[in-house]
């Protein structure tokens, strides 16, 4: 019983130590965020790899879940005669919740787990204890950048995400399903507002300091050569997703 | 001893319960060059972490002229950090970018020079090295002993006052270790740089140390000339230098 009791203590103690390693370094990385000089370039190359890398991968998703959420709400409201509904429906969905949260899954697949990999492999060959005694500090310079081209990007590719979720619904309903094109258009004007995809946008920039920050400390903290960068990435895509799940239902709770 | 540069005073520093130093002490002379032995993973490197402030202690000292680092706030330690020029193991080179970046790094953070007298100090830096035209390639495409080198030459750019070198010759061709060895010897000669080197390679210790430390069990258990080392009548320090698998030295843990 002891033991049993000693166990799950353990596993509390270190999840606490590691929020609060996580929460230690995102306020380091908000004061150096204001602390100058800027590093534009190396923002700017973050936001790239973030951002623009993930766009193929991004346009595919949107596409295809805006397609087949179109196939299933049109198998349901057909039941009761409601197709002209479908448009709204699918948009709404889109905007407030599938364009943000799968947009930042895929992203967090593709780059926090890069970034994790990539601050592991800095960390496991002594770059970052190089970075500190060259007196540049490894915050600002490596993490400051990557959290902020996740909250600068992940809204922009959640609007594109929102625009080819629609697309892909309308192709889908419109010329697959036979729904009437001025019905499929003119209710999604009449049911969705502004604030349903900016609160969408908003949640999505919080998804992409969440991946970006998580994939920072997992990397940060890696240690144990070649198996614990592996180890550091696969641990940063689960718990970024995590958070991004958990985050989303309570700023959705709140917001909506 | 005379002027010391470096005082280690009582250092304790254990990881997860087990103790790597254990209360050690050592003065580390102005101007000299020191060498630090001892058996792998007995603490050398902990040692070398802690004197440039990248491990804190469990307790104890490290006064730089008078100056305790340990208890140096985050600011102050960077503008102490600056007076330090550090190889690592590997190099540590940043392999996002190329090689005349990475010489010219500390320059870029902690100098207000133009590109020109940059690009020009790198390759002086370079070539001191015996690396000539080499700026524009990645790490990634040079061998494990050019890295080295490039990252001694990263660590001299600044000139610092105490170069801090960790196996700077492991890996590398007799040759070019005898460089490394040389390269040292020739900082120290030209610029009073001090020098502390984590070393396995007994001979190029006896050979070009002024002073020779052995960490034994968490402690400094000899420190003195090479002449002293050598004819020490410790029976662990005799039995590490001919290097004997049996003899009083614990092997185990």
């Amino acid at each position: 019983m002891i033991n049993f009791l000693e166990t799950i203590g353990k596993y509390v103690i270190r999840a606490i130590e590691e929020m609060g390693q996580i929460l230690i370094l995102f306020i380091n990385a908000v004061i150096w965020t204001f602390r100058p000089p800027w590093r534009v370039r190396a923002i700017i190359k973050q936001m790239e790899s973030v951002g623009v890398d993930s766009l193929f991968v991004v346009l595919l998703t949107g596409a295809f879940t805006g397609g087949v959420f179109t196939l299933q709400v049109y198998y349901g409201f057909s039941m009761f005669g409601a197709e002209s509904m479908v448009g709204s429906t699918v948009t709404l969905a889109m905007t407030r919740e599938l364009g943000p949260v799968l947009t930042a899954l895929m992203v967090t697949g593709r780059s926090g787990s890069g970034i994790a990999a990539e601050l592991g492999t800095m960390r496991v060959t002594e770059q970052i204890d190089a970075l500190y005694v060259m007196a540049a500090n490894p915050v600002k310079y490596l993490v400051v950048p990557r959290i902020l081209a996740g909250i600068v990007m992940l809204p922009l590719l959640t609007a594109i995400s929102d625009f080819v979720g629609v697309i892909g619904g309308y192709i889908v309903g419109v010329k697959l399903l036979g729904v009437n094109s001025g019905l499929f258009i003119g209710k999604i004007i009449e049911y969705v507002d502004l604030s349903d995809i900016f609160n969408g946008l908003f949640k999505s920039a919080v998804f992409g300091g969440i991946l970006a920050l998580i994939g920072c400390y997992k990397g940060f903290y890696a240690k144990g050569g070649a198996e614990g960068v592996g180890r550091a990435t696969t641990e940063a895509v689960v718990l970024a997703s995590v958070l991004i799940l958990v985050s989303d239902y309570i700023m959705t709770a709140i917001m909506f | 001893m005379s002027d010391p540069i470096i005082s280690i005073v009582d250092l304790h520093k254990s990881f997860a319960g087990f103790p790597v130093l254990r209360g050690l002490n050592l003065n580390i002379e102005r101007g000299r060059i020191t060498f630090i032995i001892g058996r792998s993973g007995g603490g050398k490197s902990v040692l070398l972490k802690h004197i440039i402030g990248l491990m804190k202690p469990d307790s104890g000292r490290i006064m730089l002229d008078d100056v305790d680092m340990v208890r140096l706030s985050e600011n102050r330690m960077n503008r102490v950090r600056q007076r330090f020029g550090m190889l690592f193991q590997d190099g540590a080179l940043f392999d996002s970018m190329s090689v005349g970046d990475n010489v010219a790094f500390p320059l870029k953070e902690h100098s207000h020079l133009r590109k020109k007298e940059i690009e020009q100090l790198v390759r002086d830096k370079l070539a001191l090295v015996g690396l000539e035209g080499i700026e524009d390639l990645m790490p990634s495409e040079i061998s494990g002993g050019m890295r080295k080198r490039v990252g001694l030459a990263r660590a001299m750019i600044l000139q610092p006052e105490i170069l801090l070198f960790d196996e700077p010759t492991t890996g590398l061709d007799p040759i070019m270790s005898e460089q490394v060895d040389e390269l040292i010897v020739q900082t120290q000669e030209n610029l009073g740089v001090t020098s502390i080197v984590i070393s396995h390679d007994i001979p190029a210790t006896l050979r070009i140390a002024h002073r020779v430390a052995m960490i034994y069990e968490g402690e400094i258990i000899i420190d003195g000339t090479p002449e002293e080392v050598r004819n020490s009548d410790n029976p662990v320090v005799q039995q590490f230098l001919k290097g004997e698998a049996d003899g009083p030295m614990h092997l185990g843990d």
